[in-house]
């Protein structure tokens, strides 16, 4: 067998992403054994079973005492991750002693003081998923530790902890933040939007303890926001964003200043308090909100989106249901050459249809393709369904591309009935059949 | 590369090789591995091979290249692959573009045996294809991730070299791995 030279396998080395299987590479030869230490990356992940094992009289290395051999035993770190396994996370903790206990309180500063300092002059990734049991009650200066000490840093994320921004300074070279699941002691993220000024991609994502929380960034290129209703408003103000995931609740004053935003996905519950800037270049827009019609007749996206995904999640109150139809949502989105529906949006419009058909106004050529996830009520006929594609088909003439999913619990023959009447009545148009179900995923077929 | 004629009729090999680019269609390349298996294929796919692409930039290609390093069997995996790759689907335009080339990569490589890959690897190295380079590398990784010791050592062929104090030395160093 050809023999790897040494720089293709401290390229293998580094893929093994985990430093448990790293270190058994090491015990293999010798010359794993020194290579390994040409891993610029240390990940550590504690388990569901070392976990269980330290709680129990079997004898395990502690988890801290084994990672701060690794950042030992190796040299230019580049990369670190370390925490705590996801199934950890949904577990229930009724003994008290898990709280007092500190051995997984990952961002606990004195941990942090014994192995930073080391890995300060290389480091660029840094990832620490604490243990939210031992540290949600313990406020953690970490980051004045990391914005000090770590200058290199380009991106950082810290999940499930307690974090204050006091001490926090600078860091010019961070371009990747994520905060999840966190509290944080930064009302308005003034702190964040001071010592990041260069960010490009910024992630918060169940983020508390923010009150008028604005996100202010020149570089900004691609953010994700999942925000609870508690602040009393929330602004993005980024020249520069081109993408934006943002979910919210009933935000009493929502602004959004991001004129270059190629690519906008928005969930929220009630758009009263929600204030746009003007989108010169929104080419792909994702709603999901049962306040839908409000959001496509109040709101303007701009005149380039080509992409539309709506999904009305509740079911709307019946004097609205007779608003929304495939009529209003094109008139409203003229340019778009590809739609997606949800179940409730398509059982929304087939409603719509069947009260007022598909009204007056000219078809519009552009519309290419339609997905939908079809949602057949036990008394819909496959015949009214049939009659309302049909129709749809008939007066949008450039769409010849339909991908539908049908329920997984629909009757198989009255699946293959739909199927083969929507595929005899129109010929001309690309069909592609699938299956969906709540909370599971799409299967094509 | 053009310029190492290996074989004693070096004349006819020149000849050979102006009749290839002459014949040649426009934009096709032919590669020629080193038991002599030939190889015609588009210039995009021989872009991906970064090595082929600098002589093109340079313009020293002729339409045919010897590829000294890599037999016929493993070049034609390679081409295989990088006719697939030509282009990269981006995952946000096309999902299911991706899904669809991650569960031919899948498969592609389901079917080779270890030796196999780590000759991808060399050769993948040696041409300077990245993509291929970093999947392969990926896949090895994969395979070891959860192997004992004994296992990694079958896998790349090597010996155990530690005398059998200093294998129980580095064992105690990561006894932690085995006892998680």
């Amino acid at each position: 067998m050809d023999e790897l030279p040494p720089e293709l396998l401290v390229k293998i080395l580094s893929r093994l992403n985990d430093s448990e299987s790293l270190a058994r590479c090491r015990v293999a030869s010798k010359t794993l054994n020194s290579l390994s230490r040409e891993v610029r990356a240390v990940n550590l992940i504690c388990t569901l079973s070392r976990f269980l094992k330290s709680r129990s009289i079997v004898v395990v290395t502690p988890f801290k005492t084994i990672f701060r051999s690794l950042i030992e035993n190796s040299c230019n770190i580049r990369s670190i991750s370390i925490g705590v396994d996801k199934a950890l996370i949904g577990m229930s903790f009724d003994d008290l002693n898990e709280e007092d206990s500190k051995d997984l309180y990952l961002t606990d500063v004195e941990f942090a003081k014994e192995w930073l300092p080391r890995v300060r002059e290389d480091l660029e990734m840094l990832s620490i998923s604490d243990f939210w049991i031992q540290s949600c009650w313990r406020k953690s200066d970490i980051l004045a530790l990391i914005s000090s000490n770590c200058s290199k840093l380009v991106k950082l994320e810290v999940k499930n902890s307690w974090l204050s921004v006091v001490g926090l300074r600078e860091m010019s070279n961070l371009r990747h933040l994520t905060l999840e699941f966190i509290r944080l002691d930064d009302e308005n993220l003034e702190k964040v939007n001071d010592c990041f000024p260069f960010l490009q991609v910024l992630n918060l994502i169940g983020v508390g303890g923010l009150k008028e929380p604005r996100i202010h960034f020149l570089h900004l290129k691609s953010c994700h926001w999942t925000v609870s209703n508690a602040p009393l408003s929330l602004a993005i103000v980024a020249p520069n964003l081109l993408e934006l995931k943002l979910k919210c609740n009933k935000p009493k004053s929502l602004i959004l200043e991001t004129p270059k935003l190629v690519k906008f996905h928005f969930s929220v519950e009630d758009a009263e308090g929600v204030g746009f800037g003007e989108f010169r270049d929104l080419n792909s827009l994702e709603l999901i909100s049962p306040d839908m019609y409000r959001l496509i007749s109040n709101i303007r996206y701009g005149n380039k989106i080509r992409k539309l995904a709506v999904d009305s999640v509740k079911s709307i109150e019946q004097s609205e249901r007779l608003e929304l139809g495939l009529g209003t949502l094109l008139k409203a989105f003229p340019g778009i050459s590809s739609l997606s529906l949800s179940p409730r949006t398509w059982s929304d419009i087939e409603t719509h249809f069947q009260s007022q058909g598909l009204g007056n106004m000219k078809g519009t050529a552009s519309l290419k393709q339609i997905t939908a996830r079809v949602q057949m009520s036990d008394h819909t006929n496959v015949h009214q369904t049939v009659s309302f594609i049909r129709s749809i088909l008939n007066k949008y003439r450039g769409l010849t591309d339909m991908r539908l999913m049908i329920h997984q619990d629909k009757d198989p023959r009255v699946r293959s009935n739909l199927i083969s009447a929507c595929i005899m009545s129109n010929p001309g148009v690309s069909w592609k059949w699938g299956m969906w179900a709540e909370g599971g995923e799409d299967m094509w077929v | 590369m053009s310029s190492s004629k290996k074989s004693s009729d070096g004349k006819s090999s020149e000849i050979e090789e102006a009749v290839a680019s002459l014949t040649m269609p426009f934009n096709k390349i032919l590669l020629t591995s080193s038991d002599g298996e030939s190889f015609e294929i588009d210039e995009a796919v021989a872009r991906k091979f970064q090595i082929i692409a600098h002589m093109i930039e340079d313009d020293c290609a002729g339409k045919a290249i010897p590829i000294d390093n890599v037999t016929g069997d493993i070049l034609s995996k390679i081409i295989e692959y990088a006719k697939k790759h030509v282009v990269e689907p981006d995952e946000d335009e096309d999902e299911e573009a991706k899904k669809k080339l991650d569960s031919w990569d899948a498969k592609f490589v389901e079917k080779l045996d270890l030796e196999t890959i780590f000759k991808i690897i060399l050769a993948a190295n040696y041409l300077n294809f990245e993509g291929l380079l970093g999947f392969a590398s990926q896949t090895v990784a994969d395979y070891i991730k959860d192997k004992t010791p004994e296992e990694v050592r079958e896998i790349f062929n090597i010996e155990n070299d530690f005398t059998p104090e200093e294998e129980e030395a580095i064992r105690k160093e990561n006894a932690w791995t085995f006892n998680g």
